[in-house]
């Protein structure tokens, strides 16, 4: 019972990661969508290795963080240089790569 | 017989000498140095001939230059008897004397370089004649010749009259050389040789049977024979200047007088009687006979033309087709021997006489300078006392005339006697007993003497005698350089008879009899019978018609002088006309050529260069039409699929919007997609 609403909740969070990741032209909160993303998939791992002995999931779910962190860190570094750049977070200015 | 080393090294130095200085003098710009170049070079190329007639062993020298089919060889030889001996230190000493000459004649002419070049040349090319012992390297050397004396006539070259005298004689040339040529080509493919030597080698022995005449392996009907004799015979009718190709010499007068004297006199025109003794043996009677009657008829023309000349030169170069004729005519009645002496005393005779016109007309020349009036320096008629103004040039001209018109202790009179007394031996054993139409011949030849005494007797008391008929002017005509002068003189003085034999009455003991012997040959001997009872009374006719023609000439001589002898009778203008042999040629070949050049030239214009344009519009036409289709059609499929694929790239670039969400977009939207596909078509299902 608790499984299936643990369920939507990752898939809401899902949603709502990929609708702000979509949609928000500032960077930080592009970056904070993913984030979204890739805790509703954690959710959904964690949920799924309750049933698995070996604990797969969960080992699974703590990769996906610490991948997380040093992405986040990577992200802010080129965040950081897209800023100094063309002096603003918003990604829609940042279309050089528009064919 | 083969030749010792010492005769290969003197004969290759007397030929290629004058060959190197010519060209060096030709390379050469600078003036004095060279022309002491080439007159050494001539100088070494007379030692070298005077040392080869000193040394006594006659031989051949040999290298073989072409191996061709069949074992069929081609040799570049030399002949070393005493014929080429003979006549190569005639050539070298005539050339030195025409050298030494020239440095007084053309020391003020800016071409002197040039012309010295060239008579190097020509002496280089007149001594391969001469020394050849092949009929194809003769042949070779005899173009050359032939070449060099254009270039000599032509000296003048911005005289138009003299580069159309050079193209006449080199053209009226050619004509007789096709016969030359096609006749070497029917003994090589007959014979299969054009070596001398081997030639006669197979002629000394040939057996006549049943009108065929056996030649080693090879039978030749007689009239083939005679046929490739005639052919030969054709290049000396037009190197000798015989009847009918005889219109070229008078023309060649346009060269400098030093070039006639060498090229018209001594060497070039006696080149033909040379080629005709060297060829003698191949001659059959019939052919002699035609050789005869052409020698003839050429020494009557000659000396009727020579008759009212009022040019200097003219009138020698007439008396060289009318001398060249005599030698022919001796060749035809089987005198070999006297025809070659003929041409050695007649080339010291007429190279003296034409030296002395020479000097006559440069000593006029000076004298137009010094006077500022202007005559013709060659017409007689302007001439006149210069005896006591020209004493070594009226001595050296007096001596070489009297040889030339045959007065007995002259060297002309010995062989022309010889030559006459041989023609009517001849001409009495054809008819037997009494009188027949070859009597013709030796009465020609007579007559001749008689002429050629009275236009030498004219020109001695035009040029030299009576009083000077140029305009009053303070200067008087001198006499000239050493240089031209004493060449001259030593030329004049070798006409002398006693020179050439110890009987000043008789040419038949002349020493050079001893040396120069006829190839022996079965097929042109000719039975002459002895004829010492004739001896004496032809030489007195002979004698008789000289001083005739002399004396004519003397008593006339006021009415040369008062100008009467040119009053216009048709004979004398015949005469004057050269017979209108000129015309006639130029009325029946050359404007008829002309014609035939024009319609060709009509044709050229319209049909073949119609056909021409034709194929060249109808090309463009093409080329046109095929460069419509390239450029829209070929092009136009290339440009097609450009634009093609330019659309598509250009509806796509619209996805590359550069903007990651964007293109975040488009990879849910794949995933949606996958995942649908899984889903639906995969029918994969997931139970939760």
């Amino acid at each position: 019972m608790i499984t299936s609403q643990l369920l939507i909740l990752s898939a809401f969070m899902f949603c709502a990661g990929l609708f702000i990741a979509l949609t928000k032209k500032n960077a930080i909160y592009i970056l904070i969508g993913i984030e979204l993303m890739l805790n509703a998939a954690n959710i959904n791992f964690v949920l799924f290795s309750q049933n698995d002995p070996t604990l797969q999931g969960q080992m699974a779910a703590i990769f996906v963080m610490v991948i997380a962190a040093a992405e986040m860190a990577v992200a802010l570094a080129i965040l950081f240089k897209i800023y100094r750049h063309y002096q603003t977070a918003d990604v829609s200015d940042a279309n050089e790569l528009k064919g | 017989m083969e030749a010792t080393s010492y005769h290969s090294v003197l004969v290759l130095t007397m030929l290629v000498a004058p060959l190197i200085t010519a060209l060096i003098t030709l390379l050469l710009r600078q003036r004095r140095g060279t022309l002491w170049l080439s007159i050494s070079g001539v100088a070494v190329s007379f030692v070298a001939a005077l040392l080869l007639s000193q040394s006594p062993a006659a031989g051949t020298v040999h290298y073989t230059w072409l191996v061709l089919a069949e074992g069929r060889q081609l040799t570049f030889g030399f002949s070393l008897d005493w014929l080429s001996r003979i006549i190569a230190l005639l050539v070298t000493f005539v050339s030195l004397m025409v050298h030494i000459y020239s440095i007084g004649y053309m020391h003020d002419d800016a071409g002197i370089n040039r012309y010295f070049g060239f008579l190097g040349l020509f002496t280089f090319s007149m001594l391969g004649i001469v020394l050849s012992q092949s009929l194809l390297m003769i042949f070779f050397f005899w173009e050359l010749v032939g070449f060099t004396s254009y270039l000599l006539i032509g000296f003048w070259y911005r005289k138009p009259s003299a580069v159309l005298a050079a193209k006449k004689a080199f053209i009226v040339n050619r004509i007789g050389d096709m016969g030359f040529l096609a006749g070497i080509a029917l003994l090589w493919g007959w014979l299969g040789t054009t070596n001398l030597d081997e030639l006669q080698a197979l002629f000394a022995v040939a057996q006549y049977q049943n009108g065929y005449w056996l030649l080693g392996i090879t039978e030749l009907s007689n009239l083939a024979l005679t046929g490739t004799a005639l052919a030969l015979f054709c290049g000396v009718i037009g190197k000798s200047a015989q009847f009918p190709l005889q219109v070229w010499l008078p023309d060649a007068m346009e060269g400098p007088t030093p070039v006639s004297a060498l090229i018209h006199a001594a060497t070039m025109v006696a080149a033909g009687v040379f080629l005709l003794a060297r060829i003698y043996f191949l001659f059959p009677v019939e052919a002699l006979t035609v050789v005869a009657i052409i020698g003839a008829l050429t020494a009557v023309i000659g000396a009727v033309a020579a008759l009212t000349q009022t040019d200097i030169k003219k009138v020698l170069a007439f008396s060289t087709i009318s001398q060249l004729g005599y030698m022919v005519l001796a060749m035809g009645v089987g005198a070999w021997f006297a025809a070659l002496f003929h041409l050695i005393t007649h080339a010291f005779f007429k190279a003296a006489l034409f030296l002395s016109a020479g000097s006559v007309i440069h000593s006029l020349h000076r004298w137009e300078q010094e006077s500022g009036r202007h005559i013709d320096a060659q017409d007689m008629r302007w001439m006149g006392g210069l005896r006591k103004r020209m004493p070594v040039t009226y001595y050296s001209y007096l001596i070489a005339m009297l040889s030339l018109a045959g007065l007995p202790f002259f060297s002309g009179f010995l062989s022309k006697d010889a030559i006459i007394i041989a023609s009517w031996s001849w001409a009495s054993a054809l008819s037997g007993s009494g009188f027949s139409i070859f009597h013709l011949l030796p009465m020609m030849a007579l007559l001749t003497a008689f002429l050629t005494a009275y236009y030498m007797g004219r020109q001695l008391f035009l040029v030299f005698f009576g009083d000077s008929r140029l305009p009053a002017s303070t200067s008087l005509p001198t006499e000239v350089a050493s240089f031209m002068k004493w060449p001259t003189a030593i030329l004049a003085l070798l006409s002398l008879g006693i020179f050439y034999s110890v009987n000043p009455l008789d040419g038949k003991s002349a020493w050079l009899g001893d040396l120069l012997q006829a190839p022996a040959s079965t097929i042109s001997s000719l039975t002459v019978a002895d004829a010492t009872q004739l001896h004496w009374i032809m030489a007195a006719t002979t004698v008789l018609m000289a001083l005739g023609g002399l004396a004519l000439a003397g008593k006339s001589r006021h009415a040369l002088v008062t100008g009467k002898e040119w009053v216009r009778s048709a004979p004398a203008r015949w005469s004057y006309h050269q017979l209108y042999f000129n015309q006639a040629y130029d009325r029946i070949f050359v404007r008829p050529f002309g014609k035939l050049s024009d319609a060709v030239s009509r044709f050229d214009t319209s049909v073949v260069d119609g056909i021409v344009n034709v194929l060249g519009v109808s090309g463009v036409v093409i080329a046109k039409l095929l460069g419509w289709f390239d450029r829209y059609i070929v092009d136009g499929l290339v440009n097609l699929s450009a634009w093609i694929s330019g659309r598509a790239g250009h509806v796509t670039r619209g996805i590359q919007s550069g903007n990651a969400q964007s293109y975040l977009l488009w990879g849910v939207i794949g995933i949606l997609l996958m995942m649908v596909w899984v889903f639906q078509f995969m029918a994969w299902k997931i139970t939760f």
